[in-house]
C-alpha cells in the first residue's frame, strides 16, 4: 500500500514534469528556432540578391560615343550602345566634372541616345573641351571611345575638329568581320576587325560621302558564309562626326 | 499502543499533503524553469535575429567613389551608394572624422578642406560604419 502510494506520487510528478518539457519546447524552442531560420532564410536571401547584383555589375558591357549634335551650339549627343544580356540603366553624366542625373534604361544588345545641351558655362576658360564619363546603376563607370571635342567659344563659335570621323559601332564584337570604308577616289580602312574589339573610330580628312562595306563571316569552320553589309554616309562641316552601327 | 493506533489513523492525510506539496514544487520549478527558458530562448532568437540583419545589412552594402576633383583648397569627393541599405562613411585619407549619411541610391558629395600640391597622388580612402570600404587614386591636377 505504501509502494503503491508513492509510486502514484511519483507518476503525477513525471507526468507534470513531462507536460512542463512539452511545454518549453512547443512554446519556447521552437519558436526560437522558427525565428532563427526565418533570420537565416532573410540573409541567404539577400545574399543571394547581392550576389546576383554583383554578376550582373560585372556583365555591364556598354561603349559610347560623343557626337556633336549641332555645329554651332554646345550640344552634345551621347550614343550608348549595350552590348550586355541585361538591360542597363545611365543614372550620371559627368560633364566637366560635374554631376546630371539623368534617366536612361537601355534593353540589351541595344541602343540609346542622350542629348546634352547647355555646355558652356562663361567662367569656363575658352576653348572647351569636354571630358565626359557615364555612370550606371549598378555603379560601373563608363568613359567615351571617341575623343574629347572642343568648343571654341570666343572663336567662330564652333566645334574644333581637325578631321572628321566615321565610327563603327560593333552590336556583337564575337562576329569575324570585315570593314572596307572608301570613297569613289581612295580607300581609307579596308582590315580585318579582331574579334575582341568592339569598334573603331576612323579619321577621315575631306568632307564627302563614303561607302562602307561591313563583310560578316558567318557559319561553323569550313562552313562560312559572307554576308555584306553597305552603308552611305556623308562627313562635313555640319555632320563631322557619323556612326555606323553593325 | 493507543499511540501507534492514532498515527495510523492520520496516514491517511500523509500521502494526500505529499502528493500536493511534490505537485506544488514540480510546478512551480517547472514553471520557474518554463518562464526562464522561454525569456532565455526569445532573447536568443532576438540577438541572432538582429546580429543576422545586420550581417545582411553589412553584406547588402554597395558603394563607389564615383569622382573625386580639387579645386581652391577643397578636395571633392562624391560617394554613390548603389546597395539596398542607407550607409553612413568617412574618409579615411586624409583623417575626416566627420561621418556622412549617404541614402541608398544617392550620390553625396564630401568637401575636405586641405592643401595639395599639384601633381600629388592621393589614395582616397572611404570606410562605412560596417567596415566596407571603396578606394580610388586621384592625382591632383
Amino acid at each position: 500500500m505504501h509502494t503503491t502510494g508513492s509510486s502514484c506520487r511519483r507518476g503525477t510528478s513525471t507526468l507534470m514534469g513531462t507536460l512542463i518539457f512539452i511545454g518549453i519546447i512547443f512554446s519556447a524552442f521552437i519558436p526560437m528556432m522558427l525565428v532563427m531560420r526565418q533570420a537565416d532564410t532573410i540573409y541567404e536571401k539577400e545574399k543571394f540578391q547581392v550576389g546576383r547584383l554583383d554578376e550582373e555589375k560585372a556583365m555591364e558591357n556598354i561603349y559610347f560615343y560623343l557626337l556633336p549634335t549641332i555645329e554651332d551650339e554646345p550640344i552634345i549627343t551621347l550614343k550608348i550602345s549595350n552590348r550586355c544580356e541585361i538591360a542597363v540603366r545611365i543614372i550620371h553624366v559627368w560633364i566637366n566634372g560635374e554631376p546630371r542625373e539623368v534617366d536612361l534604361l537601355i534593353s540589351p544588345t541595344s541602343n540609346g541616345e542622350l542629348e546634352l545641351g547647355g555646355l558652356i558655362d562663361p567662367v569656363y576658360p575658352d576653348p572647351v573641351s569636354f571630358s565626359i564619363m557615364i555612370v550606371t546603376d549598378k555603379g560601373n563607370i563608363f568613359l567615351p571611345q571617341s575623343g574629347i571635342p572642343t568648343y571654341n567659344l570666343l572663336g567662330d563659335g564652333k566645334w574644333d575638329m581637325d578631321f572628321y570621323t566615321i565610327y563603327i559601332m560593333m552590336l556583337h564584337p564575337q562576329s569575324q568581320l570585315h570593314i572596307l570604308v572608301q570613297t569613289t577616289e581612295k580607300v581609307y580602312f579596308d582590315y580585318p576587325v579582331a574579334n575582341e574589339e568592339q569598334g573603331y573610330a576612323i579619321n577621315v580628312q575631306d568632307p564627302g560621302t563614303y561607302q562602307i562595306i561591313v563583310t560578316k563571316l558567318l557559319g561553323k569552320p569550313g562552313e562560312e558564309e559572307l554576308e555584306d553589309t553597305g552603308f552611305t554616309i556623308s562627313v562635313n562641316e555640319v555632320n563631322p562626326m557619323a556612326l555606323v552601327i553593325v | 499502543m493507543k499511540e501507534i493506533e492514532r498515527f495510523n489513523e492520520r496516514r491517511g492525510f500523509s500521502p494526500v499533503v505529499s502528493a500536493v506539496i511534490l505537485s506544488a514544487v514540480v510546478l512551480t520549478i517547472g514553471g520557474v524553469l518554463w518562464a526562464f527558458s522561454q525569456s532565455a530562448m526569445t532573447i536568443s532568437a532576438e540577438d541572432y535575429a538582429k546580429s543576422m540583419i545586420e550581417m545582411t545589412d553589412t553584406i547588402s552594402e554597395r558603394f563607389i567613389i564615383e569622382h573625386v576633383s580639387y579645386d581652391a583648397g577643397i578636395l571633392h569627393i562624391w560617394v554613390y551608394n548603389y546597395g539596398e541599405v542607407d550607409i553612413e562613411v568617412k574618409v579615411t585619407y586624409p583623417e575626416y572624422l566627420i561621418w556622412t549619411e549617404v541614402s541608398s541610391k544617392d550620390l553625396e558629395k564630401i568637401d575636405i578642406i586641405i592643401e595639395l600640391s599639384p601633381n600629388t597622388a592621393v589614395g582616397i580612402n572611404v570606410e562605412s560604419r560596417r567596415e566596407n570600404d571603396a578606394y580610388y587614386r586621384f592625382v591632383v591636377p
